[in-house]
């Protein structure tokens, strides 16, 4: 794979990696606040 | 101030007739869908929309031809008229199916569809045609992106260029091109679609769908969630298909959705560590913390969701849906008038305030304007800790450092305010037509952000009053009033100078 085409696509997991890892900073949350509020 | 001459008029028109135009084409879509699903009625009144609209462009673009060139004051004007005029040509195919009580109804959903709101009130929903359904959501995609965009792409150069595209909240120029700007968002787009679709297909069959429902719900609802739209094809919305997963992967498309076109490519072609730079994103991930907070405590201590999965998978959803400004729904809208509290509504409320990233397809304030409202304070702040004589400077991170100049902070100030009298005025609007103030602020900013999230006014019976203040606060939202109130001073002033 050529190098743009790597970064292209390291580009796109990183950004899916953001979001899933916003969502499981959520779930985390929500077990934090259910637990303590 | 210089007169508006019948020459502006026909540069205006000409330049709204070629967007028009490019625009019709994408009305082709149903009618092919229409047919491969032997939906004849329906291909039949999508036709009549494509011939309309095709017609419409054609006869602007010919009859009137630009004798000067275009400028700010054409640009902003072309904006504001295409999405009118699209919208009320977009809404006859609708109208003809009789899913709509009104040609006003069918307006109100073509709108809500253009704008990536999501308030719907069609009739029957589920049992609309397969075709409209779909045509519904790629609506949403197209709105998204932005019918300048399509108009961009397929021409040569359009006079108009830059100009409409500010109009229509794409300010940032990803390659210097205009042109190859249209291209590049609608690249994002394209690839997001592959993959989302992809995505959702192989949930959808873990879900239980057959593999023709899990491709049609699919594409429906990437298209609802990347354009932060909100529709979705069932009436009960995104509760339709109880699987956490299925949920998981539309807020995932709503944050990458609300991201701005510039930072998804400056990521995939640039420097990747924008993304942990940008001010936008600084500011999306401080805001929904805060909203976060504000609605756990709201919904924990009244009772609601003491679970951690419901809370989630109920509350944070809808937050974080109207945070980007999509407004899918995991919920019934009685439930919030019900169940929710003040406080867990005020949290709604407030994240649906902000909004997403400028130069995405989400709506509402947006986070750069949230940022510079913040720094403004602090910068306030901080010049009493400095000598008198002292020259500070306060800079913001969006695609490189820019220095935070007082045309900008006012600009933004000017927005953020038109954004709350807007929120207000439709406020009053729904109290006048009997409504309580909760629900009627509550809608009201869910039109005008271009959420789609509703507690319970949005509904076919509600007062044609109200249907035309929520499409008027639809579409000044999604063009960030600037296009719209140059295209009426721009009429007025016309109006003015014939009469003298």
């Amino acid at each position: 794979m050529s190098r743009p085409i790597k970064n292209f696509v390291f580009g796109i997991l990183m950004e899916i990696g953001f979001g899933i890892f916003l969502l499981l900073a959520q779930l985390l949350l929500a077990y934090v606040f259910s637990l303590s509020l | 101030m210089k007169s508006i001459l019948w020459e502006d008029w026909k540069t205006v028109f000409h330049y709204t007739g070629v967007c028009l135009f490019f625009l019709s084409f994408t009305l082709l879509i149903p009618v092919v869908a229409a047919v491969i699903l032997k939906e004849f009625n329906t291909a039949v009144d999508f036709s009549f929309g494509f011939l309309s609209l095709f017609i419409l462009g054609l006869l602007f673009r010919l009859l009137f031809q630009p004798e000067r060139d275009a400028s700010w004051l054409h640009g902003l004007c072309v904006t504001a008229l295409t999405w009118l005029l699209a919208t009320l040509v977009i809404a006859l195919p609708y109208y003809l199916s009789g899913h709509f009580n009104s040609y006003l109804d069918a307006c109100f959903d073509a709108m809500s569809g253009l704008t990536t709101t999501g308030l719907s009130i069609i009739q029957q929903m589920d049992h609309l045609p397969l075709s409209l359904n779909l045509w519904r959501h790629i609506l949403t995609f197209i709105g998204g992106q932005g019918i300048i965009v399509i108009a961009l792409i397929f021409l040569p150069p359009l006079g108009v260029g830059f100009k409409a595209l500010v109009g229509e909240g794409k300010e940032d120029r990803l390659i210097p091109s205009v042109k190859e700007t249209g291209k590049a968002i609608w690249m994002i787009s394209f690839i997001y679609l592959g993959i989302g679709t992809a995505l959702f297909w192989v949930i959808g069959k873990m879900a239980g769908l057959s593999s023709f429902w899990s491709l049609f719900h699919g594409v429906c609802m990437f298209m609802s969630s990347w354009s932060t739209g909100g529709f979705a094809p069932q009436s009960i919305n995104t509760l339709y298909y109880h699987f956490p997963l299925f949920e998981a992967v539309c807020m995932l498309f709503f944050i990458l959705g609300s991201m701005n076109f510039g930072l998804h490519f400056y990521i995939w072609f640039k420097d990747k560590k924008e993304l942990f730079k940008d001010i936008e994103i600084k500011s999306f991930l401080a805001t929904l913390f805060f909203c976060l907070l504000l609605l756990s405590l709201g919904l924990v201590r009244s009772g609601n969701y003491s679970q951690p999965a419901a809370l989630f998978r109920k509350g944070f959803f809808i937050l974080l849906s109207g945070h980007t400004s999509t407004g899918q729904m995991t919920i019934y809208t009685t439930q919030f008038l019900n169940q929710w509290g003040d406080l867990s509504l005020l949290a709604v409320m407030l994240a649906m305030v902000l909004g997403g990233a400028s130069g995405s397809t989400a709506g509402g304030l947006k986070g750069i304007r949230i940022a510079l409202f913040f720094k403004s304070i602090l910068f306030e702040i901080r010049r009493f800790f400095y000598p008198q004589k002292a020259v500070l400077i306060e800079k913001i991170h969006h695609f490189g450092d820019r220095i935070i100049e007082e045309k900008l902070v006012k600009s933004a100030l000017i927005i953020i305010l038109l954004f709350v009298l807007m929120h207000l005025g439709g406020a009053i609007a729904g109290m006048i037509n009997g409504f309580g103030f909760i629900p009627s602020l509550f809608e009201s900013i869910s039109a005008g952000a271009n959420v789609g999230l509703s507690c319970g006014i949005t509904q076919a019976s509600m007062p044609n009053s109200l249907k035309v203040v929520y499409i008027l606060n639809m579409w000044l939202g999604r063009l960030e009033f600037t296009s719209i109130f140059v295209f009426l001073f721009f009429v007025f002033r016309s109006i003015f100078q014939l009469k003298r």
